[in-house]
């Protein structure tokens, strides 16, 4: 009897022995037009394995992601799957086969049950098309992994962690071999994480393989068995999780210049405090549906200071940041922006009283995916770039090569679509076009979600700088490390009202039991 | 038994577009030519009669040309609202109206040689605009679907037409005919030998402005902003109410300059459906629209294709003695194929036999 001994089992042990390889992919490269996404790339995935793709932003995570479940197809290489290689054309594809595609943002129905939403598109499953059986199922699946959705309850009416947990049920629905799931920490509070990594872990002990898509260099150490490092399109390196120290991982990822990163910003430096530069008066804002998202909330911004605005997600601050951006109508109360009414007032006019605006959702609200670096990068100020009322977009190419460089965006040059690049890249572009502006006051939703270290680090040095120019900064985030590193003073929103205020420096814990609506009085 | 899969398309070039936009047009033409050969007809001859005379010979090419300067003014302006993500079908209407209200400056003023005739354009573009004016502002304040509106303004533009041709400006000369007096010669457009020289040339003018508005102007930044992602262009601080306004008026101002252009040089009267000034060509500007792909300059092509299409299909209904409806099933073949084009450019199609 033959044991057969391949390179990696023989470099790294006994305890990928006995485990058989799910996928290996194998020379995997693929251009779009002159840029090189991935060049050569392989990996091996092994059954009851949590492998992380860990990597910047624009190192080609997502599209090795996407390749392998069949959006994009490959310039070269194969890919096999359980020894047989196998022609991923579709979605489709990949699902027949056992390959499910968990995205960064859950594609749910808002309207329907989460039963319903599970009974769309299962006409496979034959019996289980009804919500009925589906809720059934459910509830099962709820039981052996620990998760805790209720099936008969309207989407709308769920966090972000239980959306994302509806598509892992879909996932097992489907019959899952392997799960990817793009960056799913991103909008979850260390809490959910953690229980998502324990339905995560249960999910390999039960024979799946799950390939975790992560910049978070912690993360991938927390939950790993596997981590593939890729940068700039190529695997830099790929071994067991024990192989690795932080510090290792950390130059791996970033690669040369790892010194950039290691000096974080330290807010030392003080600066006068000054008039009020955002008045939030007693303001009621409903959300889509009609209910009160934002409850008598008043906030005060000064020139010179950050205020940071924690809380999990969905308690009130996405309809407080759009009412102040003038996207979402005002039921009651008063704005102000640098002592300027501007209650239900356009966008434009709150732009002129100095506001900027960096909003959560990107794609939405801040770029048009449709129009090149440079005419995003002066969609505000574009009326600046003309002579006699032409556009002079000369002079706006120059403007944008200076903010390629200065906020490190990594693109093909000023004229290409923004709709090719990278999510991280796309929010540098919106701190650089409203950081240009001189603002007044910075009102910055979520602004480093789904940010590699290097681009956080860049965009925490900017807030800064503006606190520092004698601006004001409303951070609204649900990153509570973000907040509790910038801000001066730290509100706690908790179902549309604020529930605690702390200067820097207060407890972290009482933070955090306030983001759960726990408030020691 | 096979089994058609419709697949997402990820990955599009825009070589492969262009030859999907080309393909799709020849596929309406040909389903076109299809229909008719089932209705009879030699292919051969619907061939040279739509597409060989009509750009070949002289004098269909002179009448080709008399299609193509206002469906070409009409499409540059339909060309800005489309840009600005506004679906008007409202160009008919408003060039009906704009034909009205240069008959009207016609019939009433009496002004020197040159100055009555820019007079009377002038007041055509202003009717233009005033038709483009209800659904414009009903979209900027309330959001009201523009394609609804702008149809309705069409039907309401032809009421105003008969109630003038049978009513108030019938003339009675006409034999009984709804017709109206034809316009003074003070405010007629010469053609040369036929061809409306003056209206290709303003037609021309009309292109280059097009072209500075849509690619060099901030109302053009705007329009595009808005059309591609208008909620970053809102949020951006780009005034929606102002964007809908001014595409309307700027494709109202060209429908009705087409309109008072067809009147003073070709029509000089104003009369019922198959007389009528208009002939539909707003709706054919709809089809040179999306021909040109929305740019400006492939608009002289773009309208120069649809000017021979109508002037071919005018005389295939001629020839060989078919109904006023040709024309406009020709248009909606074409127009439905290049919607068409649309789907096959986002997704593809697999066969699997079994």
């Amino acid at each position: 009897m033959y044991v057969v001994v391949n390179k990696t089992s023989f470099l790294y042990g006994n305890s990928i022995l006995g485990r058989e390889v799910v996928l290996s992919v194998n020379g995997l490269s693929k251009r779009f037009g002159n840029v090189v996404a991935l060049r050569n790339v392989d990996l091996e995935l092994r059954s009851n394995e949590i492998h992380v793709l860990l990597g910047e932003n624009g190192a080609g995570k997502t599209t090795l992601a996407n390749i392998i479940y069949g959006i994009y197809r490959p310039d070269s290489g194969t890919i096999k799957f359980f020894g047989k290689e196998v022609n991923i054309r579709s979605p489709k594809d990949a699902i027949s086969y056992g390959i499910v595609l968990v995205q960064q943002h859950p594609m749910l129905i808002e309207r329907m049950t989460v039963a319903e939403n599970l009974a769309l598109g299962f006409k496979e499953l034959g019996i289980l098309s009804s919500p009925k059986t589906i809720g059934r199922v459910v509830r099962e699946v709820n039981e052996k992994y620990g998760i805790s959705v209720d099936p008969e309850v309207l989407v709308s009416n769920l966090s972000f962690s239980e959306k994302q947990q509806v598509e892992l049920i879909r996932a097992l629905l489907l019959n899952v071999k392997l799960l990817i799931l793009d960056e799913p920490t991103t909008m979850l509070t260390s809490y959910e994480r953690r229980k998502l990594f324990s339905i995560l872990k249960k999910l390999v002990s039960d024979g799946r393989s799950i390939l975790l898509i992560t910049h978070k260099v912690l993360e991938a150490l927390e939950v790993s068995d596997w981590i593939t490092v890729l940068r700039r399109g190529e695997v830099v390196a790929s071994r067991p999780k024990e192989m690795y120290s932080v510090d290792e991982l950390v130059k791996l990822v970033v690669g040369d210049d790892g010194e950039l990163v290691s000096s974080v910003v330290s807010p030392s430096k003080s600066v006068e405090v000054g008039g009020n530069v955002l008045e939030v008066k007693d303001l009621i804002v409903l959300n889509d549906v009609g209910g009160i998202a934002v409850n008598k909330v008043s906030i005060n911004v000064r020139s010179g200071e950050i205020v940071g605005i924690a809380g999990v997600t969905g308690n009130g601050q996405k309809e407080l940041s759009e009412a102040i951006a003038g996207l979402r109508r005002v039921r009651d109360g008063r704005i102000l922006i640098n002592g300027v009414d501007v209650t239900n007032k356009g966008p434009s006019s709150r732009f002129r009283a100095g506001l900027a605006y960096i909003p959560e959702e990107r794609l939405k609200y801040g770029v048009v995916g449709d129009m090149s670096v440079t005419e995003n990068l002066i969609l505000k100020d574009y009326y600046m770039f003309s002579r006699f009322t032409l556009l002079r977009l000369s002079d706006a190419v120059r403007v944008a090569e200076e903010c390629i460089k200065t906020f490190n965006i990594v693109t093909r040059g000023p004229s290409e679509k923004v709709k090719a690049l990278s999510g991280g890249n796309i929010q540098k572009l919106i701190i650089a076009r409203e950081l240009r502006l001189n603002p007044k006051v910075v009102v910055a939703h979520n602004p480093t979600l789904g940010l590699d270290l290097r681009s956080t680090s860049i965009v925490h040095e900017q807030l800064l700088n503006i606190k520092y120019s004698g601006s004001g900064v409303l951070l609204i985030s649900e990153d509570l490390d973000e907040v509790i590193k910038l801000s001066d003073r730290v509100l706690v929103m908790y179902r549309g009202t604020i529930v605690y205020e702390g200067v820097r420096g207060c407890s972290r814990e009482a933070l955090e039991k306030a983001m759960l609506g726990i408030v020691d009085v | 038994m096979f089994r058609v899969k419709v697949l997402r398309r990820y990955e599009v070039s825009s070589r492969f577009k262009l030859v999907t936009y080309l393909t799709s047009f020849i596929v309406g033409v040909f389903l076109f030519i299809l229909f008719e050969v089932l209705l009879g007809a030699n292919p051969y001859e619907v061939v040279d009669r739509l597409f060989v005379r009509p750009l070949t010979s002289y004098d269909d090419l002179r009448v080709s040309i008399r299609y193509a300067v206002p469906i070409g003014i009409i499409a540059s302006g339909l060309l800005i609202v489309y840009r600005a993500g506004i679906y008007s079908i409202g160009a008919e209407g408003q060039m009906a109206v704009g034909a009205v209200f240069a008959a009207w400056a016609a019939y009433t003023l009496s002004l020197g040689s040159p100055t009555s005739v820019v007079v009377a354009l002038l007041v055509g573009v202003l009717g233009g605009i005033i038709w483009g004016l209800l659904p414009a502002t009903l979209k900027a304040l309330l959001n009201v679907n523009e394609v609804l509106t702008t149809l309705m303004m069409n039907f309401i533009a032809y009421s105003l037409v008969d109630y003038l041709i049978y009513g108030p400006w019938r003339s009675p000369k006409s034999y009984g005919f709804p017709l109206t007096e034809p316009i003074p010669t003070v405010f007629t457009i010469p053609t040369h030998d036929g061809v409306p020289v003056i209206n290709f040339l303003v037609f021309t003018l009309v292109v280059f402005l097009t072209y500075v508005v849509t690619k060099m102007s901030k109302l053009g930044f705007q329009i595009r902003a808005y059309g591609l992602n208008p909620s970053t262009a809102y949020a951006s601080g780009m005034s929606f109410f102002k964007v809908v306004l001014l595409s309307f008026v700027i494709s109202g101002a060209l429908a009705g300059l087409a309109g008072a252009l067809q009147l003073l040089s070709i029509h000089h009267r104003l009369g019922p459906k198959s007389w009528s000034v208009t002939e539909g060509l707003g709706y054919t500007a709809i089809v040179a629209a999306w021909i040109s792909r929305l740019e400006p300059l492939a608009m002289i092509p773009a309208s120069l294709l649809m000017g021979a299409l109508v002037n071919g299909g005018l005389a295939i209904k001629a020839v060989l003695g078919q109904s006023e409806g040709v024309v406009n099933l020709m248009n909606g073949m074409i127009l439905l194929s290049i919607v068409a084009a649309e789907f096959f450019i986002n997704y593809r199609l697999v066969i699997r036999f079994r």
